[in-house]
């Protein structure tokens, strides 16, 4: 006994004898990142989150797995796993190989600490999947909504578990619009668009407002179960602006005192007049937009105003050998939208803004000196 | 190395200077990135003009620290592959790629790991190898805010659309002043090395944008008592005021054909696009112009004669010595004729207050213009304008003796085109045929569609473009129908376009009404498409115009548009041009 006391007291003294404490296994836990939301078929970026600790300090070592399951059976492959902290799925599935649809999402949470030691019992986490609903999403024309222009309305519906256009489960879509307080005088007629397929149903209506205001275009989406999704779009509809001439060659006169020389034949001409439904020059291929109208006239030498009603365009050619040298001749363009408001300046001004802003002219003159 | 043993760096190595090269346009902008810390980037195409069929190399060149990684994405290219040198990052510098066709891939790379350089992006065409070249001069006109016309030439392959993204130089900004002691009232116009001219009207001081290149700036007064002058305007040097005076005074006679003093004669003389005062003569025939010119370059002296002298307007130029008087003589031949009392008729109805307008060219010389010893032919062109009375007969309306036309304008607007020759002054009756409207449908180019709202342009040549430039236009109807209401004897240029860009322009050079086709065809065409920017402006240019305009012609035709069209709200335009095929 005494050797054995002996021995015991050596080994402490010389370091040779330790106690080894007990590595204690992890725990874990499974959060939702949004308890208590519903979680469908199809749904992306759903998120869970995992609590670990380990008794000892250790880091704890997560594994995700997450398994679809239909009824009792899930999958045996997980469809995606990860190690972070939190596990964003990147989509739920839908069907099975079978085209049986999911209803059971099952997550799978291991954890592991630095000496091997397992959480147990792993965590499992089994969240109901419903029914996705439709979804919508709106798009226009690209420019803004004029009384009595017609602007182009486009819903895509998508259904991340139910085809959208099978015609054995009819999907509903119904449109309804909204009128400002003070009009209801409006069209919505069908616009037929491509791009429907299993998954995107693409639906178009020509909208045409006859007041301003704000109107609001409603979309309601059933699908086959009932699911229902209503998405609204406000429409400001505004009073159709007045075309400005934007950019001109040559330079225009602005001063009753001067005058531009013309030297050599010289092309008078717009280069760009903007407006909301009739700008100039016209964009290719739209159904709606139209173009500016250009009405020339000029003044020759010692005459009065002659309109040039057989130039349609945005240019006018003078040529200073038609003339006598300091003979002054005045061209003028006026330009008008499709709602041909007149340009009523007086006859002397040599600009005309029918708008609060004078810069937003419909009117140019060029008073020209022949040299 | 490519089949033409070259590699191109397709970005100019000066957008950072503000200079932008030869054309004034930074074509194919974003090829090379400079980002604000100092690092920069260039992506280099091997072939640099690649055509269907060809493999492309593309390589990064990175000037900068810290790069890790090369992330590569080519539109319209599912099939990439890494082709830099060695192994890890060096080997993803650089990628390759087959093009089968003719297209436009956008090639893009993100730069990982690099303190200054985030990516670089470039437009890579790839041409038809069978395709057939054009040039094109593009003239871009931004919102004068932002910066002044600019042009560049483009080449287009037939066969192909085409991407032509353009970063406009904004330039300077001129805040200038005419000055004749204090401000004036003048016209300015800025003519750069290279690029478009433009112009102002001012009443003193302007402020405008220029490019960062030498202009030339034409000041003419609106007080003819001042001569126009010439100034050349360097970026950072100037001037920013542009002083005028009189000028030098250079005096002269102008004697009839018969050698008697000719008063009320207009002379104005011209240098290198810069004009004289105009001066009129006295009633001994005398006059004083003054000038700016220089004593070395051809000058070009104009005499406007009175209407009722009968005479032509003379044009001589040469190298004239204006520290002599100028001595200017009509020819003795022709002699002139008094078109008094001839009828002017429409199928043998009078027509009262038509306006006659005699024009033509003289034959031969003339007359002379004679300064010292230096002596030059004169030629003659005649415009001579006379209203018939009530009864449709000319009043005394002396013109020279020569074949000449006259266009009677019967109505506003309406015009009829005449021969008239006064070779003998024998008796006539200048009649004046109805308008002839022309018909006819336009299509596209291969006849399959008749397009609605496509237009017409029908513009005067000869005898009519004499007496008016004004056009004849028309719109095309829902089925593809026009009707031109054209001058009787007239020529013009006729010129098929559609707005909507369903086809590229058709040009007739010279027609008749009744050669206008019935059938107008338009050409086939290719899309020109792009976005506009201006430099060290982070924003699209909206609203600039641009014009696709021929690479050679000159007169109001360099200024006439093949096709227009402007930026929409996001820099981006299209346009439709005829392929070369």
């Amino acid at each position: 006994m005494h050797v054995i006391r002996l021995l015991v007291l050596t080994s402490v003294l010389s370091g040779c004898f330790y106690t080894d404490p007990i590595n204690q296994r992890p725990s874990i836990a499974i959060h939702p990142a949004k308890p208590g939301s519903a979680v469908s078929r199809g749904d992306r970026d759903v998120k869970f989150d995992a609590v670990s600790s380990d008794p000892d300090g250790d880091t704890v070592a997560l594994t995700w797995r997450a398994y679809a399951c239909n009824g009792s059976v899930c999958d045996p492959k997980e469809f995606q796993s990860s190690a972070d902290t939190m596990f964003d799925l990147i989509m739920v599935p839908l069907a099975n190989a079978a085209g049986e649809t999911y209803d059971t999402l099952e997550i799978r949470l291991e954890g592991r600490d630095a000496l091997g030691a397992t959480a147990k019992p792993s965590q499992v986490l089994d969240v109901h999947l419903g029914d996705a609903g439709p979804k919508i999403e709106f798009r226009t024309d690209p420019r803004n909504a004029v009384v009595n222009a017609p602007l182009g309305i486009y819903a895509e519906v998508t259904d991340a578990d139910d085809p959208v256009s099978s015609p054995t489960h009819p999907y509903s879509v119904t449109w309804q619009v909204m009128t400002p307080p003070t009009s209801q005088d409006f069209e919505l007629v069908d616009k037929p668009v491509s791009g429907t397929d299993e998954t995107h149903l693409e639906l178009g209506r020509s909208f045409t407002a006859h007041d301003v205001g704000n109107w609001t275009i409603e979309v309601t989406a059933t699908d086959p179960l009932g699911l229902q999704t209503v998405e609204d779009l406000t429409v400001p509809v505004a009073a159709d602006q007045l075309p400005c001439v934007a950019q001109w060659a040559p330079a225009a006169t602005t001063d009753p005192g001067t005058t531009l020389p013309l030297t050599d034949p010289t092309l008078f001409q717009v280069l760009v007049a903007t407006d909301d439904l009739d700008p100039y020059p016209s964009v290719p291929n739209d159904p709606v937009l139209g173009t500016t109208e250009f009405h020339w006239s000029i003044v020759p030498p010692g005459g009065s105003r002659e309109q040039l009603t057989n130039v349609t365009g945005n240019a006018v050619a003078l040529d200073p050998d038609s003339y006598m040298p300091g003979d002054l001749v005045e061209l003028r363009v006026e330009i008008q939208d499709r709602n041909h408001r007149a340009v009523s300046c007086p006859d002397g001004d040599l600009t005309c803004s029918l708008t609060t802003d004078a810069s937003c002219s419909q009117r140019l003159t060029w008073r020209v000196e022949v040299r | 190395m490519s089949r033409f043993g070259f590699v191109l760096v397709l970005v100019l190595a000066l957008v950072g200077c503000g200079f932008g090269g030869a054309d004034g346009i930074r074509s194919d902008a974003g090829g090379q990135s400079d980002d604000a810390n100092g690092c920069s980037s260039v992506l280099i195409f091997d072939p640099a003009s690649p055509v269907a069929g060809d493999h492309i190399k593309v390589t990064a060149q990175v000037f900068g620290p810290g790069v890790l990684d090369y992330v590569w994405q080519v539109d319209g290219v599912s099939n990439t592959h890494y082709e830099g040198p060695g192994t890890g990052t060096n080997h993803h510098s650089a990628i390759g790629f087959d093009a089968p066709t003719a297209n436009s891939h956008t090639v893009n790379v993100e730069i990982l790991g690099s303190s200054g350089c985030s990516s670089a992006q470039q437009t890579i065409n790839v041409m038809n190898p069978n395709g057939t070249l054009v040039m094109y001069r593009v003239r871009l006109t931004p919102p004068a805010a932002l910066a002044p016309p600019q042009e560049t030439l483009i080449q287009v392959h037939g066969g192909q659309n085409a991407n032509r993204p353009f970063a406009v130089d904004p330039g300077t900004v001129l805040s200038g002043t005419v000055t004749a002691g204090s401000a004036i009232d003048a016209y300015v116009k800025f003519t750069p090395v290279l690029g478009p001219a433009f112009d102002l009207v001012t009443t003193g001081a302007f402020t405008t944008h220029l490019q960062l290149q030498a202009h030339t700036v034409l000041v003419i007064p609106q007080n003819n008592a001042l001569a126009p002058r010439l100034f050349t305007w360097m970026p950072g040097m100037g001037p920013n005021a542009f002083p005028v005076d009189a000028g030098t005074p250079v005096g002269g006679t102008v004697l009839d054909r018969g050698g008697a003093p000719l008063a009320n004669a207009q002379v104005q003389l011209e240098q290198l696009g810069v004009p004289s005062t105009i001066a009129t003569t006295a009633a001994n025939g005398t006059f004083t112009a003054h000038h700016t010119f220089d004593a070395t370059d051809p000058i070009t002296v104009t005499i406007t004669p009175p209407a009722t002298s009968g005479l032509a307007r003379l044009t001589a130029t040469a190298a004239f010595d204006l520290t002599k008087s100028i001595q200017i003589s009509y020819a003795a031949s022709p002699a002139t004729c008094n078109l008094a009392g001839t009828p002017v008729t429409r199928a043998t109805s009078p027509q009262p207050n038509a306006l006659v307008t005699v024009v033509g060219a003289l034959v031969g010389t003339a007359g002379t213009v004679t300064t010292g010893g230096i002596s030059a032919n004169a030629t003659g062109a005649v415009h001579v304008a006379a209203i018939a009375s009530g009864a449709g007969a000319l009043p005394s309306m002396l013109v020279p003796r020569a074949a000449l036309s006259a266009v009677i304008e019967v109505a506003a607007g309406d015009f009829a085109v005449a021969s008239l020759d006064t070779s003998t002054c024998a008796a006539q009756t200048l009649d004046a045929p109805a308008a002839i409207v022309a018909t006819g449908q336009i299509e596209n180019a291969t006849a399959t569609t008749t397009l609605a709202g496509a237009r017409v342009e029908a513009v005067p040549i000869g005898a009519l473009a004499l007496a008016n430039l004004i056009p004849v236009e028309a719109t095309s109807d829902s089925s593809g129908h026009f009707a031109l209401a054209l001058a009787a004897g007239a020529h013009y240029a006729l010129h098929f376009f559609d707005p909507g860009g369903r086809g590229a322009p058709h040009d007739y050079p010279d027609e008749t009404a009744s050669g206008v086709p019935g059938e107008a065809l338009l050409n086939a065409a290719i899309a020109i498409s792009g976005q506009v920017t201006v430099i060290g402006f982070p924003n699209a240019v909206a609203n600039a115009s641009i014009q696709i305009l021929c690479a050679d012609c000159t007169g109001v035709a360099a200024s006439q548009p093949i096709a227009a069209t402007a930026t929409d709200g996001t820099g981006a335009y299209r346009i439709a041009v005829p392929d070369p095929m």
